[in-house]
C-alpha cells in the first residue's frame, strides 16, 4: 500500500510540482536579467513588494481613492477608450466598459474581493491543513490512513466541475467559492504538515515531553507545531497565486464571484463580446491579475529561500 | 502484483463511488429532487406521484441512493432542461470535439517540451537554459483564459491569421491548442530538464560516452529512454488535466466540447447535463490514472514488488 501511495503521491506531486517548481526558477547561481531587474536593492524584491503594496493599500482605501461607482455606471460615457488613446479623457484613466463604468474604479474595487478571498482562502486552508495533518502524521494508524486518503480523494476530483454542479444546485456567491477553494486547497497543505510531523515526532525533545506527562494536543501545538511553521508559512506564501488564479478562472467561467461585482476574471469574461472594438475591457483586468500573480510568486520564492531553502526540493 | 492491482482498482472504484455520491447529494440538497428534473412547468398530480415512486421517495435514502446510481450506471442521468435529450448522449455527442482539441495539446506539449527539456538539461546554464525558464516563470503568473483572449486578440482580430472562434478547418485548432498546453509545456519541460539531469550524470552514461558513443546517440537513445520514467507518469495525468482544461479553453473559443456544454449548462441551469459531465470527467480521471500507474507498475519493478 506504501509504496502505491508513493507513485501516486510521485504523479501527483510532479503535476504541483511542476507548478511549484517552476517558480523556483529564479533561484539561479547566476542571477539572470530578470532577477537582476526586479532586485532592485542587494537583497530586498523592490518592485514585486511595491506592486503588492499599491494593491492592498488601494484595495483598503477604494472608495476614498476614486469618485466612481464600481456597479453603477454612466451609460453615455460607455466605451471610452483609456486616457492615452484618442477619445480618451482623464476623467476615466483607464477608460470605460458596457454600462460606462469606470475600470479603473472596478479593477480597484477587484482588488478587495480577490484580497478577501485569497486571505480567507488560505489562512482557512492553513489551519485544517497544518492541524490535520499534524494529527495524522502523530497519530498515525487508522486516523493517518484515513485523513491522507481524503486528502487523495479531494486531490482527484476534477475541482472546476465539482464547482459547475455546486453552483447549478446553490447559485454563485463569495461564500460558496471560498468554501470550495478550501476544501480542494487544505490537501497540500496537510501532505507537508504530516510529512514534516513524521520526523519530529521522533525527535528527542518530543519523546523527552511525553515521558514528562505532556497531552497529545499539548506535544502537537506546543512542541512540534513551533518546528513546522515555518515551513508552512512559506508553503502558504507559494500557493496564494495558485488560489487567485482558481478564483479569477472560476469568476470567468460565472461559477465564481457573481455579477455585477467588479472580480478580476468576471471582469474579462464580461469584456470578451466587445473584444474586437474596445480591447481594454479585457486587458486592464488581466493585466492585474498578472502583476499581482507575479508578484506574489515572486516574493513567495523569495521567502522560500530567505526562510526555508530545502522546500525548493519539494 | 496482483495484490497491488486489485488495491489500485478499488481505489479508483471508491473514487467513482464518491463522486456519484457526491452527485446524488446534491440532488437531494435543496429538497424535492423532482424540481430539478421538471421539464414542464405544468404536470399532473398522478404523475408527478408517480413519478416520485419511481424515484423512490417515499423509501429510505439508501435506497434512493441505489435506484439512482443502477439509473447512473446505465447512462440514464435524465434529459437536458433545455432541449429534452438524453444527457449523457448530448456528453457523447460532444466528446469528439474534445477529444481532438486535446490530442492537438497533447501533441504539442510533447513536441515542445521534450526536445527543450533535453536541451535545457544538456546546456545547463546557457541561453536556451534562461529562455525556458522566463516562459516558464511568466506562463506560471498568466491565467490560461486570459492568455487565449490575448491570443484572440493579436492574431485573430489584429493579425486575422485565424478565426477567433469556433471549430472549422485546421487553422481553428490552432489557437485553442495553444492554450490548451501552454499551461502544461513549462511543467513537462522542467520535469524532463530534472530527470534527464539526475540521468546524464549516472555511470552508465559515462559509460557509454568513455566507450566512445557519439554524443548525439548517448543524449538521445541512451539518456532519454531512462530519463522519461518520471515524466511518463505525469503525461499520463496530463490527458485527464486537458479534459477538465478544456472546460476554459472551450469556453473562450466557443469549442462545441463536453467542457463548453458544462458551462451552458450552468447558465440553463440544467442539472442533468453538469451531472452527467461531472461523472464523465471523474471516470476519465479514474480510468487514466488506474491505467498509469498499472503501467508504471510494469515499467518499474520496484512498485510491483512493494
Amino acid at each position: 500500500m506504501r509504496l502505491r501511495i508513493r507513485v501516486y503521491d510521485m504523479a501527483k506531486s510532479s503535476i504541483e510540482a511542476g507548478q511549484l517548481e517552476t517558480s523556483s526558477l529564479m533561484v539561479t547561481r547566476q542571477r539572470s536579467l530578470i532577477n537582476r531587474t526586479l532586485h532592485v536593492g542587494r537583497r530586498w524584491p523592490v518592485l514585486p513588494i511595491v506592486v503588492l503594496a499599491v494593491v492592498i493599500v488601494a484595495a483598503i482605501f477604494a472608495p476614498l481613492l476614486t469618485p466612481h461607482d464600481p456597479t453603477i455606471g454612466n451609460l453615455r460615457d460607455r466605451f471610452t477608450p483609456p486616457m492615452w488613446q484618442e477619445g480618451g479623457t482623464s476623467r476615466y484613466p483607464l477608460g470605460t466598459d458596457e454600462n460606462g463604468r469606470d475600470i479603473l474604479t472596478r479593477v480597484i474595487h477587484g482588488g478587495r474581493i480577490t484580497l478577501i478571498v485569497a486571505t480567507t482562502v488560505l489562512l482557512s486552508g492553513l489551519i485544517l491543513g497544518t492541524t490535520l495533518g499534524l494529527t495524522a502524521g502523530y497519530i498515525g494508524g487508522q486516523v493517518d490512513e484515513l485523513i491522507m486518503r481524503i486528502v487523495d480523494f479531494t486531490l482527484a476530483f476534477p475541482f472546476i466541475l465539482v464547482a459547475v454542479a455546486v453552483v447549478v444546485v446553490f447559485g454563485a456567491s463569495v461564500p460558496l467559492i471560498i468554501i470550495l477553494l478550501v476544501i480542494f486547497g487544505w490537501g497540500g497543505f496537510a501532505r507537508q504538515a504530516r510529512a514534516m510531523t513524521l520526523s519530529l515526532k521522533t525527535a528527542d525533545y518530543v519523546a523527552i515531553s511525553r515521558i514528562a506527562g505532556a497531552s497529545t494536543p499539548r506535544i502537537l501545538f506546543r512542541h512540534i507545531l513551533p518546528g513546522i511553521m515555518n515551513t508552512m508559512m512559506v508553503l502558504a506564501s507559494l500557493a496564494v497565486g495558485g488560489v487567485i488564479l482558481a478564483e479569477a478562472t472560476l469568476s470567468f467561467l460565472g461559477v465564481g464571484v457573481p455579477r455585477p461585482n467588479p472580480a478580476w476574471g468576471l471582469m474579462v469574461s464580461s469584456g470578451r463580446d466587445y473584444i474586437r472594438d474596445a480591447w481594454w475591457l479585457v486587458v486592464m483586468p488581466g493585466v492585474a491579475i498578472f502583476a499581482v500573480v507575479f508578484s506574489i510568486n515572486f516574493l513567495g520564492d523569495w521567502l522560500r529561500d530567505r526562510f526555508d531553502p530545502r522546500l525548493r526540493q519539494l | 502484483m496482483l495484490k497491488y492491482v486489485l488495491r489500485r482498482l478499488a481505489y479508483s472504484l471508491i473514487l467513482v463511488v464518491l463522486a456519484s455520491v457526491f452527485i446524488f447529494a446534491l440532488t437531494r440538497a435543496r429538497g424535492d429532487p423532482r424540481y430539478m428534473y421538471l421539464e414542464d412547468a405544468y404536470i399532473t398530480q398522478e404523475r408527478w406521484d408517480a413519478w416520485g415512486r419511481e424515484m423512490g421517495l417515499d423509501k429510505p435514502i439508501v435506497v434512493q441512493y441505489l435506484i439512482w446510481a443502477s439509473k447512473a450506471a446505465r447512462g440514464n442521468f435524465g434529459e437536458s432542461q433545455v432541449n429534452r435529450r438524453d444527457a449523457w448522449g448530448l456528453v457523447g455527442e460532444r466528446l469528439p470535439a474534445t477529444l481532438q482539441l486535446s490530442g492537438v495539446a497533447y501533441v504539442l506539449v510533447v513536441l515542445v517540451s521534450v526536445p527543450l527539456g533535453v536541451m535545457a538539461a544538456v546546456k545547463r546554464g546557457t541561453v536556451v537554459d534562461l529562455i525556458g525558464r522566463t516562459f516558464a516563470l511568466l506562463g506560471q503568473a498568466t491565467p490560461t483564459f486570459w492568455l487565449g483572449l490575448m491570443m484572440i486578440l493579436l492574431f485573430a482580430v489584429y493579425l486575422g491569421w485565424f478565426p477567433t472562434s469556433g471549430r472549422g478547418g485546421l487553422a481553428s485548432y490552432v489557437l485553442p491548442g495553444i492554450t490548451l498546453a501552454s499551461g502544461s509545456i513549462a511543467a513537462s519541460l522542467r520535469l524532463i530538464r530534472t530527470s534527464m539531469l539526475e540521468v546524464l550524470d549516472s555511470e552508465y552514461i559515462k559509460f557509454a560516452r568513455a566507450k566512445g558513443v557519439s554524443s548525439n546517440l548517448v543524449i538521445w537513445k541512451h539518456a532519454l529512454r531512462n530519463s522519461l520514467l518520471v515524466p511518463l507518469t505525469y503525461f499520463g495525468l496530463l490527458f485527464a488535466a486537458f479534459m477538465t482544461g478544456t472546460v476554459v479553453v472551450e469556453t473562450i473559443f466557443a469549442w462545441p466540447g463536453v467542457g463548453r456544454l458544462a458551462i451552458e449548462a450552468v447558465f440553463n441551469n440544467d442539472f442533468p447535463v453538469v451531472s452527467a459531465v461531472v461523472i464523465f470527467f471523474v471516470l476519465v480521471y479514474a480510468v487514466t490514472s488506474l491505467m498509469v500507474d498499472l503501467l508504471y507498475a510494469v515499467a518499474d519493478p520496484r512498485i510491483r514488488y512493494g
